[in-house]
């Protein structure tokens, strides 16, 4: 049987919010794999503060201790990596969704898991990485690891 | 499981291998860290151990948030559709950032 290498992904902060709120839902289950450390997460600073900006709302109302020792314990998890610069410009998207792209061109163009990809599809981004849902992206897991167990 | 200050450690460093077990080390009243005796041949694997650790340090985080949430949710009769309009409401109001 080959090795098979860890995936890695950039996660919306979107799947990270529903990962927590919805224990049974397609995002939990991804992020459960994550902490399983079958699937590695790759952040960079600027995504790690949207992470704990979307941690902080009032909504939530979780403490703040709470939330700053969950990132933390997640980022020891993850590759950190600092971006390198964005060949593509992107005029159909605004900079803030770029930096999924961009985080995940620098990590090799591995893929974005957000939870809804209809603002995308026209994107000429998203024709050039790999984006998926939560749901989309256990079943492209489960045809790697059925590759993996034939070849 | 062992308790020992760090002044205990300065006087005696070798009373972090008298227990083959783990020993937690205080400073000044608080635990700081975990000491875990090893085998020589442990070392080669010594990375995907400290993962292990980093994976259920982070898994105990999540499960203290899930937790808490949850309970939250409970006391608010937050059913999984209620939740699923909170994370719309959240990503609708912060934008598409999220």
């Amino acid at each position: 049987m080959r090795a098979q290498t860890i995936p890695r992904v950039v996660l919306g902060a979107d799947v990270l919010l529903t990962s927590l709120l919805l224990p049974a839902s397609s995002a939990a289950q991804l992020f459960n794999i994550v902490l399983d450390g079958k699937v590695i997460p790759v952040i960079d600073s600027r995504l790690s503060s949207i992470y704990a900006t979307m941690l902080k709302c009032d909504d939530l109302n979780l403490p703040r201790n709470l939330s700053r020792d969950m990132l933390f314990k997640l980022s020891r998890i993850s590759d950190i990596i600092s971006p390198s610069p964005f060949p593509y410009l992107s005029e159909d998207l605004p900079p803030e969704d770029v930096l999924y792209f961009q985080i995940a061109f620098s990590a090799g163009t591995i893929p974005v898991i957000k939870s809804t990809l209809h603002y995308y599809l026209n994107s000429s981004l998203a024709k050039t990485i790999p984006l998926f849902t939560p749901a989309g992206f256990l079943k492209e897991l489960q045809h790697i690891n059925e590759y993996y167990e034939v070849v | 499981m062992k308790i020992v200050t760090s002044r205990d450690i300065k006087n005696n460093p070798n009373i972090l291998f008298d227990n083959p077990s783990e020993t937690i080390i205080t400073s000044r009243g608080r635990p700081r860290a975990i000491c875990i005796t090893l085998d020589a041949d442990e070392l080669d694997d010594i990375d995907d151990f400290l993962s292990s650790i980093h994976q259920a340090r982070a898994k105990r985080s999540v499960e203290k948030i899930r937790d808490l949430l949850l309970r939250t949710s409970a006391s608010l009769m937050l059913t999984p559709a209620k939740a699923q309009e909170i994370v719309t409401h959240l990503i609708n109001n912060q934008g598409r950032l999220f």
